[in-house]
């Protein structure tokens, strides 16, 4: 005879035993093997597969300024700019580069003395490293 | 009898197979110099720069009733937008963004071929249009080469290199094609660098000649530059807008840009020759045969580019083969075309940086009006009284449609040490836009439509149906009574329009072409308001 199992006890019910022999018993152990095993070949897979360590550095702001200012087209575009509105200068906001891309696109890179996103006057421009020099690069600047 | 059908089937072979060798040969030259209806050949349509079309299917009555026939949405990634002007060959449009060139069926907007450019270092800031020679068309790309294409594929021909990107060269000009010439012009006011026009074979690519902007010492002109240093080898006078041809004088006449350094005179004392300057050249050799310097020494960036309107016609009583131009400035200008003497130099524009006219109808600049530290408010500003906008002259009316600009601006003199570049800044502080009907005789304006506040960029159209079309920064496509200015029809683009309107007749229909952003759109009257021959 049971008792009543109350709402939100814990444990099981007086009595109770789980039934067994030694057979099952051994498969509870081959089951506990086989579990360590598997999380320990889970444990190896992972690290072999998870991303390894970044082979790039990550695009500073002093650098992605850097490759603008020494960028024909990009001085070009922002000197044409500036000649209609001489508060515009080029503003970057780098993204999160926590999974070190290799790739880099900003949008809207002109502010007019915060007034930015000024359809004429702006630009965009994506950075790509370049695995053969080992440097970031502009890979191109739209304007 | 079945002779006879043989013979039949024969003639029509033969006849589809004349008709196909014609449309394949595209434009003859000579054909520029009368355009039929079905046709838009070059930049400005004809050589004269009139942007006159002898149609009057659309006119004053009816063009309420436009509807929109087709539209084409580029698919270019650039922010920039249509600024060019379409050329229509043989029922086809070709049209150009500063790294694309289209090809579409002029009846439909159906594309035949996209052509794209690759990346690239110039400055891209508009592309106006392609040239056309035979079956093939010329482009120049934002980096300053010069590319021949195949107008029945878009596939490059050959390409030259016009000038140096990394010296801070550009392109945008649409080449004008005289005989087996192709003409072009480059830009680049950013460094101080030296303008020219070329010349280049049509099927070769091989430059034929190349006129400087700029003499060397002693050479006529040099006489307006200081005799020491480099400012005469570096001192500008950029070729950026297509200019206009007479074949009977067999004369080019083309405007050229400013000095360098821009904003700042202090290293260049004297008048500059050949920058700001409208010259006169043969387009065979390429020698200058007469010039006008609308802008003698310039301080404020005011290129005279703007389009040279030809038009044979009496000025104040006498015949006259005259050149008209609207200049940056803020100057009307009306020469006599064969010698360049001018006949009439009046504002069409408030100003307030001239004195008058000198003895040679050149305007006197005011010194006081230079770009200095503190700033010198000027009218107008650098952007000018009107710019790169084509203007258009309708004779019926005789009068010439700007698009004009009335605008102040604070002109700074940044220059620490020799000035170099742009060796100042100008800040505008306010302009309003109208599109302005010029009487030629006077120079006075007859009537003005207000474009609101701001800058404007569209070209513009005139009909013998009594109309002027154009368009606005807002998005608006216009048309206006060519009388006195009065909206007639408008319609919504969705974004501004930059472009030249175009119009021309295929098929009993005749078609207005506006560029609003990165739609080209098609207008027509409804079918069922046509009387055409089927």
């Amino acid at each position: 005879m049971s008792r009543r199992v109350e709402p939100g006890e814990i444990g099981e019910p007086d009595g109770f035993r789980p039934l067994g022999n030694d057979s099952t018993e051994a498969a509870m152990v081959r089951c506990a093997n086989v579990r360590t095993f598997f999380f320990i070949a889970l444990a190896l897979t992972m690290a072999a597969c998870s991303a390894p360590p970044p082979q790039h550095p990550k695009l500073t702001p002093m650098t992605a300024n850097e490759l603008l200012r020494f960028n024909t087209r990009a001085q070009n575009w922002i000197k044409f700019v500036k000649k209609q509105n001489p508060a515009c200068e080029f503003r970057l906001e780098l993204p999160d580069q926590n999974a070190h891309p290799d790739w880099v696109e900003v949008d809207h890179i002109v502010s007019c003395g915060g007034n930015n996103h000024m359809a004429a006057f702006d630009a965009n421009v994506e950075f790509q490293y370049n695995k053969t020099t080992k440097r970031w690069e502009i890979s191109r600047f739209g304007s | 009898m079945r002779k006879r059908t043989l013979i039949r089937v024969f003639s029509a072979c033969a006849l589809a197979a004349a008709v196909l060798c014609a449309s394949g040969q595209g434009l003859d030259p000579a054909s520029i110099l009368n355009p039929t209806k079905d046709s838009w050949p070059t930049y400005n349509g004809d050589y004269s720069g009139k942007r006159f079309s002898t149609l009057t299917q659309i006119n004053r009555k009816n063009v309420g009733m436009l509807t929109m026939a087709w539209g084409f949405q580029t698919d270019s990634s650039s922010n920039i937008g249509l600024k060019s002007t379409p050329l229509l060959v043989d029922g086809t449009l070709y049209f150009t963004e500063p790294d694309d060139v289209w090809a579409i069926d002029a009846r439909s907007g159906r594309q035949k071929w996209h052509y794209r450019y690759h990346e690239n270092e110039g400055l891209h800031i508009g592309q106006r249009g392609v040239g056309m020679y035979k079956g093939r068309l010329y482009f120049e790309t934002p980096d300053a080469h010069l590319l021949c294409l195949d107008a029945r594929s878009g596939e490059v021909q050959w390409d030259v290199v016009l000038a140096d990107v990394k010296l801070g060269y550009w392109a945008t000009m649409a080449p004008l094609i005289i005989r087996n010439h192709v003409i072009v012009g480059v830009s680049g006011d950013f460094n101080d660098l030296h303008g020219f026009l070329d010349s280049y074979d049509p099927e070769t690519g091989k430059l034929q000649w190349r006129w400087s902007a700029l003499p060397k010492p002693g050479e006529p002109g040099s006489e307006t530059w200081p005799s020491k240093g480099d400012a005469m080898e570096h001192g500008g006078g950029m070729t950026w807008i297509t200019g206009t041809y007479d074949p009977d004088l067999n004369l080019l006449y083309w405007g050229t840009g400013n000095p360098n350094p821009v904003l700042n005179g202090e290293t260049r004392p004297g008048d500059n020759l050949f920058t700001c300057t409208i010259v006169a050249l043969n387009p065979d050799t390429g020698k200058l045969v007469w010039y006008f310097q609308p802008s003698p020494h310039d301080v404020h960036d005011w290129d005279a580019v703007q389009t040279p309107v030809l038009y044979d016609g009496d000025f104040h009583g006498t015949p006259r083969k005259m050149l008209m131009q609207a200049s940056r400035n803020g100057y009307f200008f009306v020469l006599d075309r064969t010698n360049g003497k001018p006949l009439l130099s009046a504002p069409y524009e408030q100003i307030n940086w001239s004195s008058g006219i000198d003895s040679h109808g050149r305007p006197v600049g005011k010194r006081e009006k230079y770009p200095s530290p503190a700033g010198t408010l000027v009218e107008p500003d650098a952007l000018g009284a009107t710019n790169w906008m084509s203007p258009s002259f309708n004779p019926d009316t005789g009068l010439l449609y700007v698009d004009a600009h009335r605008s102040f601006s604070l002109y700074y003199d940044l220059s620490n040490g020799k000035p170099e570049g742009f060796a100042g800044r100008d800040l505008s502080v306010w302009s309003r836009s109208s599109l302005k009907a010029i009487d030629y005789q006077t120079g006075k304006t007859r009537w003005a439509h207000d474009l609101g506040l701001g800058g404007n960029w569209a070209g513009v159209l005139s009909t013998a149906g009594g109309l002027v079309f154009t368009g606005d920064i807002h998005g608006n496509m216009l048309g206006l009574d060519a009388e006195n200015g009065k909206t007639l029809w408008h319609a919504y683009g969705g974004g501004p329009v930059q472009s030249g309107p175009i119009t021309y007749e295929v098929d009993g229909r005749q078609y207005i072409l506006v560029g609003s952003n990165k739609v080209l759109y098609a207008w027509a009257l409804p079918d069922a308001m046509l009387d055409r021959k089927q």
